[in-house]
């Protein structure tokens, strides 16, 4: 009798993320307030944004053997961001929508990397003086913005972050001499790096991104060493540096201060907390509705607040399921941490799971004030082209692993079943 | 406005749909590892010598492809002996046998020859190790050819280069214990399963796995033939 094959719920899931995706875009397009551009934007984005959709997760994965759950959710919390950038800010969302289909681009390249390099050690030792340079330029050439010195203006291109693709170079580094070097002095390339990168983000007074930074260090060393006094001292030295940061920066005081009590200065430096909260309470349950509601008196509604733009519009369940959806993303890459035979590439998906994870858990707490904030992108949904595209590049990081585990897998099945054949035990 | 409800049950169904595919993912990997036991190991290290509460003689400790020796329970291989130190050595496969450093030298022996700090030593098919007051001995499985085993996914944590250099620094014209073993190991056939234990040396209730070399399976007599590991292969790394 012939085994009926095992089916995958994917293309029940990508149908209601196109969607969901779709139906979005015609609420936004019918909108009366709409210009007719705007309106047809939309309409082209209620046909763009599903096709993507349908195209990298269901035809992307038989090229570059991608996981296609890792890729739904991908898709479904960009496609939320895409559709609340669009109903706020038009222009915002159509070119969110371009860095996604950008960042499409990133992670298949990211993909082929995890697929093909077999030898890190080269490329590691050039991305050491790469990423240092790449955050040395905001300091050298950078304009002061919110407080930190972070963005870098290219002529013809545009600004960019240089601290969110160094992202990606950390994890690499931090993942290759954690594996390959299991003495101290061994992982040594690595913490140094790490140091100085977060020395320089302390210089660009970046701390959001050097929180970042530091929690995925301090997770990767425990997971590769196992060692707890070192940890305890690293964790030590992370806690004194607070101290000396708070200390320091006028604006980390002022962030905690406001934390503590926003409304010792309403419509001062607290203004934006309370704002955020006040939208996340006026959306209630199940929000306003899609392109109502006031998010424009959130400052920077359209990057470190959107979270509560979605819980104003679309209601606190639905961003409980935003959460849950984020959640979903770091137990796949943690599984695939498990799984992976090489430690080299079980770091690495710990690293951008846990990266991942830092960042959504900094920003989402520090909105709804369950930790001081700190200016970070909310990954896949923030307005953002580097931050779409380096976190896109992450998620290619998982997929090649993921590719690679299957690969392991299938070739143990191979094994045993000659094992078996030739009848050892 | 009803739309608020259509978006948020879009949203929950994508949560729901996406837990329940992990949740039969997770399953369908349970049952996939429970065909085959032997995924993502290497071979096994047997127990020999050294029994204690929680380890007999006979025992199989599995062997993944890279990863730490010793008696904490962080380790890769976990060898349950008070003798046995937290973190005795670390290893990894390479395309000339597993590869192992002490990381406390003291009292660790490959096939009787003591190996220091940073020295490092190739073990192959039928090698023993000893560290503490257990000796262990080593079992690749059939399939894990060490000629191009790693051409996929080689990754080794000390580079050909640095090994290079490593040897470089050491005395000229002074050989000490890798340099002989070097010469020793210049006749020993790259694959593995040339270094054979005896099969009256296997301990009791162990299963004789099928070894990946040409030769056929020789008898109790191929003992003698068995040539030892090479500790120390790349000299002292600092």
């Amino acid at each position: 009798m012939r085994k009926r094959p095992v089916r995958t719920p994917i293309r029940s899931l990508v149908a209601v993320i196109m969607l969901f995706e779709m139906l979005a875009f015609l609420l936004v397009a019918l909108h009366p307030e709409r210009q007719e551009t705007e309106a047809l934007q939309a309409l082209g984005l209620a046909l763009c944004m599903p096709a993507l959709c349908w195209f990298s997760t269901l035809i992307l994965p038989k090229f570059l053997h991608a996981d296609r759950l890792l890729m739904a959710l991908m898709n479904f919390l960009c496609g939320v961001g895409v559709v609340i950038l669009f109903s706020m800010v038009p222009d915002r969302g159509v070119r969110q929508a371009m860095f996604y289909a950008l960042g499409l681009v990133a992670m298949a390249v990211c993909i082929l990397l995890v697929r093909h390099v077999r030898s890190w050690r080269a490329l590691c030792w050039l991305i050491i003086p790469a990423g240092l340079a790449l955050l040395v330029l905001p300091l050298a050439f950078g304009s002061w913005q919110n407080g930190a010195k972070n963005w870098v203006s290219v002529p013809w291109l545009g600004s960019f972050q240089p601290s969110e693709v160094v992202k990606l170079m950390l994890v690499v580094v931090l993942a290759y001499f954690f594996s390959a070097h299991r003495t101290f002095l061994q992982m040594m390339p690595a913490i140094v790096f790490t140091g100085g990168c977060l020395l320089l983000l302390m210089l660009q007074r970046d701390l959001g991104t050097a929180l970042m930074y530091y929690f995925t260090a301090l997770i990767l060393f425990y997971a590769a060493s196992g060692n707890v006094p070192l940890t305890v001292l690293a964790m030590g030295g992370g806690a004194g540096a607070a101290v000396v940061g708070y200390n320091m920066f006028a604006h980390v005081k002022v962030r905690v201060a406001m934390w503590r009590n926003p409304w010792s200065d309403a419509l001062g430096s607290g203004y934006q907390i309370i704002q955020a909260l006040l939208a996340i309470g006026s959306g209630g349950l199940l929000g306003v509705g899609l392109g109502l509601g006031e998010p424009r008196v959130i400052p920077a509604y359209y990057t470190d607040f959107v979270f509560a733009v979605i819980c104003e519009q679309f209601g606190i369940a639905f961003g409980v399921c935003v959460v849950a959806v984020y959640v979903l993303i770091m137990l796949r890459g943690l599984s695939l941490a498990l799984r992976a035979r090489r430690s080299f590439l079980a770091l690495l998906a710990l690293g951008c799971a846990a990266l991942l994870g830092v960042q959504t858990f900094v920003i989402i707490g520090g909105v709804i004030k369950l930790i001081p904030l700190t200016g970070i992108t909310m990954p896949f949904i923030s307005y953002g082209g580097t931050s779409m595209v380096s976190c896109m590049g992450l998620m290619g990081f998982l997929q090649g692993i993921s590719s690679r585990v299957r690969e392991d897998l299938a070739k143990d099945i191979e094994m045993t079943g000659a094992r078996e054949e030739a009848g050892v035990s | 406005m009803s739309m608020r409800y259509v978006f948020l049950l879009l949203a929950l169904a994508v949560v729901l749909k996406a837990l329940r595919w992990m949740l039969r993912d997770a399953r369908l990997r349970r049952q996939t590892m429970r065909r085959l036991p032997d995924a993502g190991y290497i071979g096994a290290f047997y127990v020999m010598s050294g029994e204690s509460r929680r380890l007999d003689a006979g025992d199989e400790i599995r062997l993944p492809c890279e990863g730490t020796l010793g008696s904490a329970r962080a380790c890769d291989v976990c060898v349950l002996h008070p003798s046995v130190p937290a973190r005795a050595a670390i290893f990894w496969l390479e395309r000339d046998g597993l590869h192992m450093v002490p990381a406390d030298p003291e009292g660790f022996h490959v096939d009787g020859t003591s190996v220091g700090a940073g020295e490092e030593a190739v073990l192959l098919h039928g090698a023993t190790v000893t560290a503490g007051e257990v000796m262990l001995q080593l079992r690749l499985f059939s399939g894990v050819e060490l000629l191009g085993a790693l051409d996929a996914d080689g990754e080794p944590y000390v580079t050909p280069e640095a090994r290079r250099r490593a040897s470089r620094r050491r005395r000229p014209g002074r050989k000490g214990r890798a340099g002989r073993h070097k010469e020793e190991s210049s006749e020993a056939p790259a694959r593995q399963g040339a270094s054979r234990s005896p099969e009256g040396e296997l301990p009791p209730g162990t299963s004789r796995r099928r070894r990946t070399d040409d030769a056929p399976e020789e008898g109790p007599g191929d003992g003698e033939e068995r040539r030892p590991a090479r500790p120390g292969r790349s000299g002292k790394k600092k």
